[in-house]
């Protein structure tokens, strides 16, 4: 009877599915340092992706989350032309039409419900060249999801992405990234 | 009587370069973006020209330009008489502004109509290495230039700004010649409370040395000054130390607040005098600006006395090319006699139908001893 018990117990602990959470609602927020002091923002509500946690807290989740960088706007025209079409090249096709973050791991939560500060790290995939990125992040329960806010600085050079320089204005190589996001349970968990 | 008009007329409307600090709505938060000098104002540089173009010209939307990666380009429409000269100049930027405008002044029993031409003025630059060489030369209005503490009645030469900046990376820069301090906003119209009371106007340049220093959000001028240069040029008597500061912080893109500080010695005409106060801008959508700035006077002049000057200015962008402002300002009694409160109500409307084309509609309301006086004002401002 004990062992039965045991039994039982072992199995449920192992058909538990990990909790999916999918994009509901999300802002992207380029920061882009002039090089004559000042920034100006590139932003997009065109996130998306679902993630999956592991078993074990230290894993990377499975899934993804992408951002269309089709949609990125500054509120100057020939600024979002130059920076999609001769920046981010977003017409190249895929790899380069979205960036996309996997391998998404959080440092300091646990699997289940990760809630509070801590840190992330991942591999962005962005003018088709992948590169791990780090940075800040903060979770807090929202309704029945969770509510994500994250940031990382991004290297203009390490994904072959040329200085933006434009008639003696410019954009300094570093750019920063902030990213709040919703999460819902998914369906499938 | 025709003279006393004619200098209102002046007081009203000379001014010798547009800079707008509106563009806070489009996430410019720096003058140098789109002017040469340090401090706003006068000769568009070639971002700034294609700015006006593409996205303020109402007719602008779809015009071409230049490719990405272009340092310059002389042909189009943005450029210097509409490119009509090509690669000719070189290196060489220039730009002409003219304006001519009509006025109507209403005063107590009756008004006045004046046509003037306000501005006449052709403004160069050179950029190369990190040098930047810049010069204005035209013409002040009849009944303006002062020599001596006597106002020629016939209009005079006049080159409002000329210097020398160098700028080794993008912090730092050193300026030396004759410009307008930095200090406060600089309004686009030379007649704000806060520009025409604090000696910021339209000819109150300084030679000086002066050195900006910007760290991504933040950005702090100091100048130092032996005076104005139109007292070391005519006005012996005038002549006298100044510095001022200015530090300004970017809050985020489109929000920045600034602090600043003048102080002049006193001359031989006058006692000491200065100023500090604080300016705060913020533009909730990309149509709307709103600014607001807070001195206190600290003049010590007889005249005068200490007192605070404050503007508020809002704008609208109701349709492209078509902006709309409302700007009411005070600058309170000073403690000496005879001092009085004044207060302006400013409703504008820019119309900016072609590239460099700016009409300006404006009315001025305008309160002080116990009187009211109107002024309307149509002029054209053309900066080719």
């Amino acid at each position: 009877m004990k062992a039965t018990l045991i039994g039982l117990v072992l199995l449920g602990a192992t058909v538990v599915p990990a909790p999916t959470w999918r994009v509901e609602k999300g802002d992207v927020r380029v920061i882009c340092s002039m090089t004559i002091g000042g920034s100006f923002d590139a932003k997009t509500a065109a996130l998306s992706g679902v993630v999956t946690a592991r078993a074990s807290g230290s894993e990377p989740f499975d899934g993804s989350l992408a951002v269309d960088l089709r949609t990125l706007a500054t509120g100057i025209a020939l600024r979002d032309e130059h920076l999609r079409e001769n920046y981010l090249e977003v017409g190249k096709g895929p790899g380069f039409e979205a960036a996309t973050l996997s391998e998404i791991t959080l440092n300091g939560f646990t699997a289940d419900v990760p809630e509070g500060k801590g840190s992330f790290t991942g591999v962005l995939v962005l003018h088709g060249v992948s590169k791990a990125v780090t940075g800040p992040v903060e979770v807090r329960r929202a309704d029945a999801g969770l509510r994500v806010k994250a940031s990382f600085p991004v290297e203009l050079a390490d994904y072959g992405i040329r200085k933006p320089r434009y008639l003696g204005i410019g954009v300094r190589d570093t750019v920063q990234v902030e990213v709040v996001f919703a999460l819902g349970r998914s369906a499938r968990s | 009587m025709r003279t006393l008009f004619s200098l209102l007329a002046i007081t009203v409307l000379a001014t010798t370069a547009w800079a707008e600090p509106t563009f806070l709505a489009k996430q410019y938060t720096r003058c140098t973006a789109c002017h040469y000098s340090p401090t706003g104002g006068g000769l568009l540089t070639p971002y700034g020209r294609l700015l006006s173009h593409r996205e303020l010209a109402t007719t602008g939307a779809t015009g071409e330009a230049p490719a990405a990666g272009a340092a310059d380009d002389p042909h189009g429409e943005q450029a210097f008489l509409y490119g009509a000269l090509g690669d000719t100049l070189g290196p060489v930027q220039l730009g002409l502004e003219l304006r001519p405008s009509q006025l109507r002044i209403g005063f107590p029993g009756g008004h006045q109509d004046l046509n003037l031409l306000m501005n006449l003025d052709l403004s160069g630059a050179v950029q190369k290495h990190g040098w930047t060489a810049y010069g204005t030369v035209g013409r002040e209005p009849p009944h303006s230039a002062v020599r001596d503490g006597r106002t020629l009645p016939d209009s005079a030469f006049i080159s409002y700004e000329h210097w020398i900046s160098y700028q080794p990376d993008e912090r730092f820069q050193l300026r030396v010649g004759r410009f307008l301090p930095a200090y406060g906003v600089r309004f686009a119209d030379h007649t704000t409370y806060t520009r025409r009371y604090l000696d910021l106007d339209r000819n109150d340049q300084v030679y000086g040395l002066e050195v900006s220093h910007t760290t991504g959000f933040s950005l702090v001028q100091v100048m130092v000054s032996p005076g104005k240069a139109e007292a070391i040029l005519h006005d012996r008597s005038r002549r006298g130390f100044s510095t001022a500061g200015r530090w300004q912080l970017d809050l985020s893109p489109r929000a920045t607040i600034v602090g600043s500080g003048f102080y002049r010695h006193s001359t031989d005409a006058g006692p000491r005098s200065g100023a500090v106060g604080g300016a705060f801008g913020f533009a909730p959508t990309s149509r709307v600006s709103i600014w607001t700035e807070a001195d206190a006077d600290l003049e010590t002049k007889a005249a005068g006395g200490r007192s605070w000057v404050v503007v508020n200015e809002a704008s609208v962008e109701v349709y492209r090319g078509i902006w709309l402002k409302f700007s009411p300002q005070l600058r309170t009694a000073g403690a000496a006699p005879g001092s009085s409160q004044v207060r302006r109500f400013a409703f504008a409307a820019d119309l900016l139908p072609r590239t460099h084309w700016n009409v300006n509609l404006a009315y001025y309301l305008d309160h002080s001893f116990n009187a009211t006086t109107s002024t309307r004002v149509v002029q054209l401002h053309l900066f080719m």
